[in-house]
């Protein structure tokens, strides 16, 4: 039917298009009655009585001539004439009811052809992303051992193609063995977290030196310090890598407590990731299970007071736990898929591979603000991109009025922003972020911190 | 001119007001212990449901039943409703240069702040204007250690001073009246309002009536000596449903009786007030407190009673065993919560604290957003 259809419509698409277009034929037909016809002859006392302004109608009552009538042959081409007509109309009905359901086809198929989302990329890149998602999904199922290491590994080499999950490991060892070494010259017991906690400070915060079996003289290591210079890595997405930090000796909020971490992780000690508006640091639990903050951006122990006053966290935020929250180890696992998800973005912009992400991240660590905020802005774009296609396939404001899935999605923009809100996020420009940081920095504050350490240290001996 | 006629009766009745206000410190008649349960009866009845939950009404009997009934309805009335009606006024003048679907909760709550705290004259009309007459805090005995009546907003209304229980209180009820949505929120030893904007660069905010600032949450969290973990689990700094206010009510009752009659005994309405109020607000730490401040009072009137010094010896005492029993968990889980004692100088100085780095704790973000309306996102 459909086939048909669109043959009658091919052969009539010519005269449809202009509203009514007579055949040749017609014409002729149509000429020849009007040259048979008659010419008015009146005499004259008739001439008021019978008046002819016009041509007559067919259909009104035919023209008497004197000569009684019209003549046989001009009514066939009459009658043929109507008969003529009666089928070209009924065909331009035909013709029309054919083409509005081709348009109606037509645009079906062009909101079809309306992609409601972001095409996934088919690059041998694409492949190694999807590893990476397989084996971080292994390591939060549990199939795998969790390694944050390996995790890191698994997110960096997605981004830098160089880096090699030995090179990794063996920085991250060497720096605990050096740990290791200090716990021993200072006297520290090596069992205990809170010793293991100082000597990572220690060596990622200070310069240390220490005696080594393998060198002849003594081993110096340098304090790793923060990078002021795009400090969220918006020109240069490695300023977030750990192996930049351990290759250039300075990092941002990102990296400098992960490497922490790590170490932390080489050494068995318990140390946990905490989040601040735009920021992370490390916090751990002293022998009284009082929490401590490590502010490795400053390497300096802060108080709560301080990164709720100048990080400007709301009382929403802490209660919602999506700031100053130590985070459980899968719950950071979850937070580098995150990261891989923002990886992919940097290389190959908005995917379904972002969303893939943070679904996986949001089951397992449902506070997570920083899935939340991918999430919110993915989906933006993506209404935004709708738009475009709507406006490039010169759709109607009505069609995209009643288009179910745009509306599904700009409502679930809607929501997410204020799920967003309803946690308690707040926003700090990178310029104050950078003054805070500085701000930190002063010698009250260093006091503060040399005491809390000596503090500790001392609880430690005890 | 009703609005004219409405002004002088308020004053007229201001003078009464004031001078029966004179009467409360010297009453010679103490309420009964009838008048106590039949107010903890109306506010229960309140909390269950069976009659309309009001806070005007809870703050009107728990300070009546203090007085003894010395405290006139319509008189309470009259005062609130003339701010009430004056804020709504001022409102539908004022042009707030906020933008957000929420302009006219914004309006009302910022002529509810006016009102109260405004040190110019606040024209309403052509003909009418308000006389500046803020409402101010009175440093003298703040807790009501002294006089119990110094909590109360009637005090409050009658002198124009008052302290973070009262000035909250009264701002609470105003907005209420006017059907202006604002929240309490506790800090330490203190109150204050919260307000959601719905402008997504204001959020939530906070509104301080003692020194008539809008102070961001580190100022309550690093000068109030907040413990992260009471911010956690709601102990500080939460905003209280509608039901919550009257389990407020309810302790500000309890308070109240124990203030009157001050028989150790004697704890079991106490005690009745503060199961109730937990019933409906779990973490509300001055119920928590007072439970377990009763309970240890039981326990040392029974150490008393058995002539022991250590709390292990009465222990033998199947009730004293008991009532050790319900009061130890209670103050370890009131620890864990997060709750740290704070003296009374630190808390002076806290206040002070404010006054002195206004800059520091100001909330930059709302006030830019008042005086340069920005696009919602």
């Amino acid at each position: 039917m459909k086939a048909t259809g669109v043959l009658l419509f091919l052969s009539l698409s010519f005269s449809v298009h202009a509203q009514v277009t007579p055949t040749a034929d017609m014409k002729k037909a149509a000429k020849v009655t009007y040259k048979t016809l008659p010419a008015p002859v009146i005499p004259y006392p008739y001439r008021e009585l019978r008046k002819y302004t016009s041509v007559p109608v067919y259909g009104s009552p035919a023209p008497v001539s004197r000569h009684g009538g019209q003549s046989k042959e001009n009514k066939r081409q009459i009658a043929q004439y109507e008969r003529d007509l009666a089928e070209y109309r009924s065909r331009q009905q035909h013709a029309q009811g054919v083409l509005a359901e081709f348009d109606r086809d037509v645009a079906a198929m062009n909101r079809l052809r309306v992609a409601y989302d972001y095409p996934m990329p088919h690059t041998r890149l694409q492949q190694k992303f999807e590893a990476s998602f397989v084996e971080l999904q292994a390591m939060l199922g549990g199939d795998v051992p969790v390694e944050l290491t390996r995790a890191q590994y698994l997110v960096e080499s997605t981004y830098d193609h160089r880096l090699t999950y030995e090179l990794l490991k063996q920085s991250v060892l060497d720096l605990a063995y050096v740990s290791q070494v200090f716990m021993k010259k200072e006297g520290l017991p090596e069992g205990a977290n809170l010793s293991k906690i100082m000597a990572i400070f220690q060596v990622m915060a200070d310069t240390t030196t220490t005696k080594v079996p393998w060198m002849e003289g003594a081993l110096t290591t340098y304090p790793l310090l923060y990078d002021f210079d795009d400090p969220w890595g918006v020109k240069d997405f490695t300023k977030m890598f750990v192996i930049k930090l351990l290759s250039t000796g300075t990092g941002n909020c990102t990296s400098l407590p992960r490497l922490f971490l790590m170490i932390a992780e080489a050494l068995g000690a318990e140390a946990y990731l905490s989040f601040a508006p735009q920021h992370s640091y490390v916090k751990f639990q002293d022998g009284f299970g009082e929490w401590h903050n490590v502010e490795l951006t400053n390497q300096m122990f802060t108080t709560d007071d301080h990164i709720m006053e100048y990080g400007w966290v709301k009382s929403e935020a802490v209660r919602s736990g999506i700031y100053m929250n130590p985070i459980t180890k899968t719950e950071l696992i979850a937070h580098l898929v995150n990261e891989l998800a923002m990886s992919h973005q940097r290389i190959f912009g908005n995917t379904p591979f972002m969303t893939k992400c943070t679904q996986l991240a949001l089951t397992h660590y449902p506070e997570s603000i920083f899935a939340r905020q991918i999430n919110a802005n993915y989906y933006t774009e993506l209404v935004d991109y709708i738009v475009k296609q709507y406006q490039e396939k010169g759709l109607s404001q009505d069609q995209f009025d009643q288009d179910q899935k745009v509306a599904a999605l700009i409502e679930k923009v809607n929501t997410s922003y204020l799920t967003i809100d309803e946690l308690g996020y707040s926003d700090v420009p990178e310029d104050l972020y950078n003054q805070w940081i500085k701000a930190m920095n002063n010698e009250e504050n260093r006091e503060k911190s040399r005491n809390t350490m000596r503090q500790m240290i001392q609880s430690i001996n005890r | 001119m009703k609005f004219l006629f409405s002004g002088i009766v308020f004053f007229v009745l201001r003078c009464g007001f004031t001078q029966g206000y004179g009467l409360y410190d010297r009453y010679q008649d103490k309420p009964t212990r009838d008048s106590y349960e039949q107010a903890f009866h109306y506010l229960n009845q309140m909390l269950i449901g069976d009659t309309v939950v009001s806070f005007k009404n809870a703050v009107y009997t728990v300070e009546n039943t203090y007085l003894n009934g010395k405290l006139d309805y319509d008189t309470f009335n009259v005062f609130i409703s003339h701010y009430a009606h004056t804020a709504a006024k001022f409102a539908a003048k004022s042009n707030l240069l906020y933008e957000g679907p929420d302009k006219t909760n914004m309006q009302k709550l910022g002529s509810v702040f006016m009102v109260m705290t405004a040190t110019e004259p606040l024209f309403l009309d052509s003909t009418h204007y308000l006389r500046p007459n803020p409402f101010t805090y009175d440093f003298d005995d703040f807790w009501g250690d002294r006089d119990w009546t110094k909590m109360f907003v009637s005090k409050l209304l009658a002198t124009q001073k008052g302290n973070c229980h009262s000035l909250p209180y009264l701002y609470k009820i105003i907005a209420d009246e006017i059907d202006a949505k604002c929240y309490l929120s506790f800090a330490p030893n203190h109150t204050y309002i919260k307000v959601r904007s719905m402008n997504p660069k204001v959020g939530w905010f906070n509104t301080e009536l003692t020194n008539a600032t809008f102070p961001i949450d580190a100022w309550i969290k690093s000068s109030g000596y907040v413990h992260l973990d009471a911010i956690r689990n709601g102990l500080y700094m939460d905003t209280l449903s509608a039901k919550q206010e009257i389990a407020v009510c309810m302790i500000d009752l309890a308070k109240g009786h124990e203030r009157l009659f001050r028989s150790k005994q004697d704890t079991e309405f106490i005690l009745r007030c503060a199961n109730t109020a937990l019933l409906y607000y779990p973490n509300y730490v001055n119920a928590l407190l007072l439970k377990a401040e009763t309970l240890k009072k039981q326990f040392e009137h029974k150490m008393k009673e058995l002539q022991v010094a250590y709390p292990k010896q009465a222990f033998k005492d199947p009730v004293a065993k008991s009532i050790f029993d319900d009061m130890e968990p209670l103050y370890a889980r009131i620890f864990r919560l997060g709750y740290r004692t704070m003296p009374k100088e630190m808390y002076v100085k806290w206040l002070a604290d404010l006054k002195e780095h206004k800059e520091k704790y100001l909330n930059k973000d709302l006030i830019h957003n008042l005086t340069q309306p920005n696009q919602t996102r």
